[in-house]
């Protein structure tokens, strides 16, 4: 199941962490060229940033504002680096699980490779089960390439960190990320055989993202509007660097990717291919 | 090797298959024949677990294809319709691919089938012709020891060279030991040169079936002249027992029976008509008489 998920997967598995990479060096070169300013105090918390240029004047603006408030950058708080990189991984893993899921036995109906898939000695749930792990299994490596090569530029432009960071920043992307797995192949078990073949590939991955973007801009915690917003992001991602909560991840992949992965199972064993 | 009883699938409220019950003896080379929508497609996928049946049973060497269809899917080798699969995988991965599924998968054996087609290992399956992807599978199939091939279409795209190696594989290996074949396919003269039993679907319904030869030897045509007055009474003979069907060319009535012409004659020269004449059909005439629907889009 990995091999054949390799070959189908592997133009798109390898521009994954590249595109991750990229987004993350835009953040730390503009990290560099400007000043971070974090409030937290009786009118909220927030992040300001301002080009390093013209940044004194906002600067004594924004310490008449908020006086408790910090002045941050690259230089004198080294972890925005990877704090930029974590808010940014956080979002886009998401996106790219759904993408990683596109395709497979529930996307295969029209073409007749899901019935030939079928005609092999493995029972249905299987199927789905490994595809989910293989799937998980792309998403970890996704994460780990990603904070591998994030960790090994910091390194080289000097900014020191903690190696554990390279084995929890992973676990937690992909954790974070992993229910998208369960929730994308209901969805392709929803669509599955009422398109054609072309639609059939594109339109649960469609949903499924939309449903990623929709959640991240309902639910409390939003990350989404740092997606557009790149201030809010970090401060988001400061948040959860500060309060690492473990549970929350573990929780959402317990209910949301497991409950929805039986019941793809549950249609899945039940559909006529 | 295979029962079916009662064996019905409805998709929606649309019946594909009704009410099939229907035996493959072990050893035997069967065909499904019928016309587009006749239900052979679902009726194979229905033994492979593929389609749920609606109600009805089937086994397949003893097993339940509800129950046991893993096993059954261990036992069975399968040549699906659509021969265009896996396309993005090289002709080598697809075969790694499948063999890694079968204890008894020979990957030498695979190699040198595909030499002697010469279809390159490193070939994109989306690359190759629907024929040559029809044969990559034949391959991987033979690659290892299935009691029972479950075939859809096998020789569609082929070109008569290959379909020539094909069949002639495919006798070989059904003449080896206790193997059995089922191939669903509208090309009767393949049909007819490597099968020895045959089974008509019409409808989703078992509109015959047996041995061919018994087939053969027991379908008989009666052609009978009119008179001038054309008096042949077609109603009364269409009620006939052991009167299939009735098919007017020209002057000419053409009465196909099952199993005892002899009556048939013996009533037809009761009514005072021209001594009818008894002729042997084909494969393709049996088809015909038992497949109305397709002989009145033929005609």
């Amino acid at each position: 199941m990995i091999r054949k998920l390799w070959l189908e997967l592997r133009l798109l598995f390898t521009i994954l962490p590249i595109a991750l990479i990229l987004f993350t060096l835009e953040y730390t070169w503009a990290f560099q060229h400007a000043n971070i300013m974090y409030y937290s105090d009786k009118d909220g918390y927030g992040l300001v940033m301002s080009p390093v240029a013209n940044s004194a004047k906002e600067i004594e603006s924004f310490l008449k504002e908020h006086p408790q408030g910090l002045i941050l950058s690259l230089q004198n708080s080294p972890h925005s680096y990877f704090l930029g990189f974590d808010g940014i991984a956080r979002t886009l893993l998401p996106f790219m699980v759904v993408a990683l899921c596109a395709g497979g036995i529930l996307s295969e109906k029209n073409n007749g490779t899901a019935s030939y898939s079928l005609s092999l000695p493995v029972s249905r749930s299987s199927w789905i089960w490994s595809r989910a792990g293989a799937l998980l299994f792309l998403s970890f490596l996704t994460a780990l390439i990603s904070c591998a090569v994030t960790y090994a530029l910091a390194q080289w432009m000097g900014i020191a960190h903690g190696l554990s960071w390279l084995v929890t920043e992973p676990v937690l992307l992909t954790l974070g990320a992993a229910p998208w797995i369960g929730v994308s192949l209901y969805i392709q078990s929803l669509f599955s055989g009422r398109f054609d073949p072309a639609s059939e590939a594109i339109i649960p991955v469609a949903v499924t993202a939309l449903l990623v973007f929709l959640t991240d801009i309902f639910l409390p915690n939003s990350t989404v509007n740092g997606f557009g917003n790149p201030y809010l992001l970090l401060m988001d991602a400061a948040e959860s660097v500060a309060h690492p909560t473990l549970w929350k991840p573990l929780l959402a992949t317990g209910i949301v990717g497991i409950t929805s992965l039986l019941l793809a199972v549950r249609r899945f064993e039940r559909m006529d291919f | 090797m295979i029962t079916t009883s009662d064996l019905t699938k409805h998709f929606g409220k649309a019946p594909a298959v009704s009410g099939l019950t229907w035996h493959v003896p072990e050893g035997s080379i069967y065909g499904l024949l019928g016309q587009n929508g006749a239900g052979k497609s679902t009726t194979l996928r229905m033994l492979l677990g593929m389609v749920q049946p609606t109600s009805g049973t089937a086994e397949i060497a003893g097993l339940d294809i509800r129950r046991d269809s893993v096993a059954i899917r261990r036992m069975a080798g399968y040549i699906p319709d659509q021969k265009s699969i896996h396309g993005q995988l090289r002709v080598a991965q697809f075969l790694r691919f499948y063999g890694g599924f079968f204890a008894d998968w020979s990957w030498d054996r695979a190699v040198r089938q595909l030499d002697a087609w010469q279809i390159p290992l490193k070939s994109r399956m989306k690359k190759l012709s629907k024929g040559m992807n029809a044969k990559v599978l034949l391959a991987a199939v033979f690659a290892r020891e299935p009691r029972l091939l479950l075939l859809d279409e096998p020789t569609e795209g082929l070109d008569p060279e290959s379909t020539e190696e094909v069949l002639s594989l495919l006798a070989g290996w059904a003449a080896d030991g206790d193997r059995s074949i089922v191939i669903s396919s509208h090309r009767l003269e393949e049909i007819e040169r490597i099968c020895d039993h045959v089974a008509f679907l019409q409808s989703g319904r078992l509109a015959i079936s047996g041995r061919l030869e018994e087939l053969q030897s027991s379908c008989k045509a009666i052609d009978v002249q009119n008179d001038a007055n054309g008096t042949i009474p077609l109603d009364a003979i269409r009620q006939w027992q052991d009167v299939h069907s009735t098919v007017p060319m020209g002057n000419t009535l053409r009465i196909v029976t099952q199993r005892t012409p002899e009556t048939v004659i013996e009533r037809l020269r009761g009514l005072g008509l021209r001594e009818p004449v008894i002729h042997d059909l084909n494969l393709r005439e049996i088809y015909l008489a038992f497949c109305p629907r397709l002989k009145e889009t033929l005609s």
